[in-house]
């Protein structure tokens, strides 16, 4: 195979599933900039080893490699929060200061994200953000579907007691 | 089974990853417990923080572009010059067909995702990217040219939505007894309308305008003179 088409069927893969490695990587890194040279990464790594590709779900093929590029980052690489501009205004948010106060919420969530343990972190990204099944992450990670279940539940648990702790006017149920 | 036990099944709820008759135990243990209620119910109100904190958003054509560029550089150059083996003529048969629709729609893909379009087309491009929004990046069965008339001479093989160039497009294959085209259509969102223009690129020969409401694009690798004329029969459809 000629290495045009070989990029050209990577592309044709990798293409589709861009929006959700977009996705994982703002989630992994809470800045846009780092976000976008981590995709960017990812692609690249992804092509460079496509001759390993072995069929299996593509999504989860390069979430493992991004997971790994993001484990491999030297610690000062992850930037200081800077993402105002990563939260979107939905069209029926109609004043500043409901803005303000989504993005407040939102770069509080991602700071408790980052602050999970890298363990409870990496299945939680992949579950929320690259919408890969139980199987799909046990693969990825190479760990049993039952460690994907109880990592993603203490992660999610873990999330929910800071989260409820850091926002007063985070919703609660009444008992 | 405690209440911190069954953690693992609300989550495994939320993901409907939980066999039915797990569903049926614990929502009748729901029914009972208002701790493992207020639980469930908090994790969801945290999941939907979530999605807001990290939305899903169209991939913008600066970074689309960025990653072309990347992709390209870090692919070797072709050879400059190349002999093509000799296929010997067969009948065409449908499996030969559909994977010839494939193969060119793949050409197509390649000839839009690879090639360095005019500076106008990368701005124009960007214009386009609002009309991502709700999911065109998953793939998946055409509704259907239902407005696309037919053109005399060609039958209309397949179609199915895909993303061109950034782009979720109808891809339409058309074949004709001289070969196959493929017709790429995708909405104009304000994006000025053109007449028609004409390329080539790596042997395929493409013709693409823009109505006012929609983009279309026709490739093959046919002579110029039958794109151009399948393309006047797609535009006088239009009119």
């Amino acid at each position: 195979m000629t290495g045009e088409n070989r990029t050209e069927r990577f592309r044709a893969l990798a293409l589709p599933e861009l929006g959700y490695l977009h996705r994982m990587a703002r989630a992994l890194t809470r800045n846009r900039q780092e976000a976008e040279d981590l995709a960017q990464e990812t692609m690249l790594r992804g092509l460079r080893y496509f001759d390993s590709y072995r069929g299996e779900n593509f999504r989860a093929w390069m979430a493992a490699i991004m997971r790994n590029l993001h484990r491999d980052r030297p610690a000062g690489a992850t930037m200081a929060m800077d993402d105002h501009d990563m939260v979107q205004l939905h069209d029926n948010d109609p004043d500043p200061e409901h803005y303000l106060a989504a993005s407040d919420t939102a770069v509080r969530l991602r700071g408790l994200v980052a602050a999970l343990p890298e363990r409870l972190q990496q299945v939680l990204v992949l579950r929320e953000f690259g919408d890969l099944s139980y199987a799909q992450i046990a693969t990825t990670l190479a760990v049993p579907i039952g460690t994907v279940m109880s990592r993603l539940a203490h992660a999610r648990d873990a999330l929910r007691a800071a989260w409820l702790e850091a926002e007063p006017a985070a919703p609660r149920n009444k008992p | 089974m405690s209440c911190d036990e069954r953690l693992v099944q609300l989550s495994a709820l939320l993901d409907g990853e939980l066999r039915a008759a797990e569903v049926a135990e614990l929502t009748t243990h729901l029914a009972v417990c208002p701790d493992c209620a207020r639980r469930l119910a908090e994790l969801g109100r945290l999941r939907a923080a979530l999605a807001d904190a990290v939305p899903e958003e169209e991939i913008s054509a600066a970074f689309l572009a960025r990653i072309e560029a990347a992709l390209n550089a870090a692919t070797p150059a072709p050879a400059s010059a190349q002999v093509l083996p000799f296929v010997p003529r067969r009948r065409p048969d449908l499996r030969a067909f559909v994977l010839g629709a494939v193969a060119a729609a793949a050409a197509a893909m390649l000839l839009f995702t690879s090639m360095k379009p005019p500076k106008n087309i990368i701005d124009l491009a960007a214009v386009h990217d609002a009309s991502l929004r709700g999911g065109a990046i998953g793939l998946g069965k055409s509704a259907g040219p239902t407005d696309m008339p037919g053109i005399p001479g060609f039958e209309l093989a397949s179609a199915h939505r895909d993303i061109v160039a950034g782009h979720a497009a109808e891809v339409l294959a058309y074949t004709a007894p001289q070969g196959s085209i493929t017709l790429c259509i995708w909405k104009a969102n304000g994006e000025p309308a053109h007449t028609p223009r004409e390329g080539n690129y790596r042997g395929t020969n493409i013709m693409y305008w823009n109505n006012g409401r929609e983009e279309y694009w026709v490739a093959g690798s046919l002579p110029m003179q039958t794109i151009e004329a399948f393309g006047q029969l797609v535009r006088s459809g239009q009119s």
